[in-house]
């Protein structure tokens, strides 16, 4: 790192740095719950369950690495430190798709939120007003993180603060006044979904923690992150973890507060009105808090405003992370320089903001396409056996984050291994130590586990999604080519790593964290081993 | 506002202990299982949140 280059202001409390990850991560439950419902049934809790340990193993492996290397570069930093840079490339062009997708689908849900107070604003009643105000919503935060305006920290916080108590006020009445233990083993075994069908509900479950590149991107910004964020993370991981499976469990065995009925009049439990309805699949929590008894009364018109800001929170971090990820690639020189380049009056990577919304653009584009034209329904519905918009954005969503979560469990096991000296304030538990060329290695179990948890939902997305598995193999196999150009012309190593001085870089790092202390023992350990290399 | 978060965080524990009660009274049933989650994940939050805060309240002492 240059002497002279600005630096992030390390400005934000421990609560600062929890609703950071909190208005990334805990939006995503608004869009998870529906369509997980859809899809796995009354085995929707299970799906969470599975997704949700793996979701543990994810943050704790997260929280490690930011602990040990605050940069806001996240899961690409600590995979190219790990793997090196072709696997660095792969892991953060993965995340630049999830960026993308956050920025559609997070906006898209946002508007079928507003749909449950504006009737005008429902996707299948008024497809090209959806789509209007979607596109309206993404070009308006490119404009602001173009000019530079930025949520405040405050606000985030007050945000996060009023969403968690909310959601603890639904569950607490929801479990208290309508939660029937029975009616949930009832429905479980009555509704239990089809082998593929589940496979389908666990890979979607996942979307609903996707988020957690936000706990590297808060450590950049953490005074002494190396204390502060393994105690945010915790209760972030915990507090997600929560939410997902209170709702599920409260959707599957509760008795809605006002009855359900079909079209027929027949009476209908919760769950069964999110299959084969997109409108209800992007507005899932609203549905839910409205059903909760007494509280519902007052839930059914806050919920859907709370649940649409938060929601354009998380589409705005998709906006600025794209950027900054694609910055730091660039920096890194994983990345064309262009993505580097930054507006003379605004100060911002303008190129890197314009070129990903544009993306984002025709995402939704692809998304909608069903809804606004009837000729290109028949080819999806030929094609994709009818994946509607929602459910494209949430394959594409699940894709990227198996795939750059699956590396960074590769980079957490391979950095035990290669880089020991590192002190690590905060270590997962469980860990066995192995040889390694003449000393003892920590070996973490919960990484190994984890990794084989993403790996079989990528599987999962994989075999189940129609558009995902040609979509987003496409996206890397394009993003490759790409780099491969690029290192070619610029005569650096294609398929190695160049020289990126980590050792020097993780002393400037922490230094600029505050963590001196941590720094003096870094020093420390490259001194005895160098001593210890010289004697030997 | 330290006084809120810490009762919000009993709450949990409560919320916890009720959910853990309503499934267990109803019997053992594999079902149950990622309520019985969810019940060990709202003591375990309440728990270490209170502890924590009792820990940073006896340094400051």
């Amino acid at each position: 790192m240059r002497k002279n280059e600005p630096q992030l202001r390390r400005a934000v409390t421990p609560w600062g740095s929890f609703a950071w990850g909190y208005s990334d991560v805990g939006a995503d439950i608004f869009i998870g719950l529906g369509l997980v419902l859809a899809y796995a049934a009354g085995a929707s809790n299970i799906a969470f369950l599975f997704a949700g340990a793996v979701y543990v193993c994810i943050g704790l492996a997260y929280t490690e690495l930011a602990a040990a290397y605050p940069v806001a570069g996240g899961g690409q930093y600590f995979v190219m430190r790990g793997l090196g840079d072709v696997f660095g490339f792969i892991a953060g062009w993965a995340v630049l798709l999830d960026f993308t997708i956050d920025v559609t689908l997070f906006a898209w849900s946002c508007v079928d939120y507003l749909s449950q107070l504006i009737p005008v604003f429902v996707s299948s009643g008024h497809p090209w007003v959806h789509f209007g105000v979607v596109f309206v919503l993404i070009g308006a935060l490119c404009a602001l993180n173009v000019v530079g305006v930025r949520e405040s920290t405050a606000f985030q916080g007050t945000v996060s603060a009023v969403d968690v108590l909310s959601e603890t006020l639904i569950l607490c009445f929801g479990f208290l006044f309508a939660f029937d233990p029975q009616l949930l083993f009832h429905t479980m075994s009555s509704a239990w979904p089809s082998p593929f069908a589940l496979m389908q509900g666990i890979s979607l479950a996942i979307i609903s923690f996707v988020g957690l590149e936000s706990i590297s991107q808060a450590a950049q910004e953490t005074q002494r992150p190396a204390s502060v964020i393994p105690r945010t993370s915790i209760a972030l991981i915990l507090t997600i973890l929560i939410f997902a499976l209170g709702y599920s469990n409260l959707a599957l065995g509760m008795h809605p507060w006002h009855p359900i009925t079909d079209s027929h009049g027949h009476p209908l439990a919760f769950w069964q009105i999110f299959p084969n309805n997109s409108d209800n699949q992007g507005k899932g929590v609203a549905l839910l808090a409205a059903q909760v008894p007494v509280w519902g009364l007052l839930a059914q018109y806050y919920v859907p405003v709370l649940g649409a800001i938060l929601l354009l929170i998380s589409s705005n971090s998709g906006v600025f992370g794209s950027s900054r990820i694609a910055y730091a690639m660039s920096s890194a020189n994983l990345l064309p320089s262009v993505f580097q380049r930054v507006h003379r009056r605004f100060r911002t990577p303008a190129i890197s903001i314009v070129t990903f919304c544009a993306l984002a653009v025709v995402e939704l584009v692809f998304a909608a396409l069903p809804g606004l034209d009837p000729s290109a329904h028949a080819v999806y519905a030929r094609l994709f056996h009818g994946e509607d918009g929602i459910t494209f954005l949430g394959d594409l969503y699940a894709f990227g984050a198996a795939t750059s979560y699956s590396f960074v469990f590769l980079a957490l096991i391979a950095l035990r291994f290669t880089d020991p000296l590192s002190p690590r304030k905060f270590r997962i538990p469980f860990n066995i130590r192995v040889p390694f060329r003449g000393r003892h290695v920590d070996f973490p179990v919960i990484g190994a586990l984890g990794f084989i948890g993403i790996a079989a939902i990528l599987a999962f997305t994989l075999i189940t999604h129609d558009i995902g598995r040609v979509a987003g193999p496409l996206w890397l196999v394009g993003g490759f080519v790409l780099y491969l150009v690029y290192r070619h012309r610029k005569g650096l190593p294609v398929f190695g790593s160049q020289d990126h001085n980590f050792r020097n870089r993780q002393v400037d790092i922490l230094r600029n964290a505050g963590e001196l202390e941590l720094m003096d023992e870094y020093v420390k350990n490259l001194r005895a081993h160098a001593e210890s290399t010289r004697t030997s | 506002m330290t006084q809120v978060r810490l009762g919000f965080y009993v709450l949990y524990v409560i919320l916890g202990c009720v959910i853990l009660m309503r499934l267990l009274s109803s019997g053992f049933h594999w079902q149950a299982v990622s309520g019985l989650v969810l019940a060990a994940a709202l003591i375990a939050l309440g728990v270490h949140r209170i502890a924590l805060y009792a820990r940073v309240r006896g340094e400051r002492r």
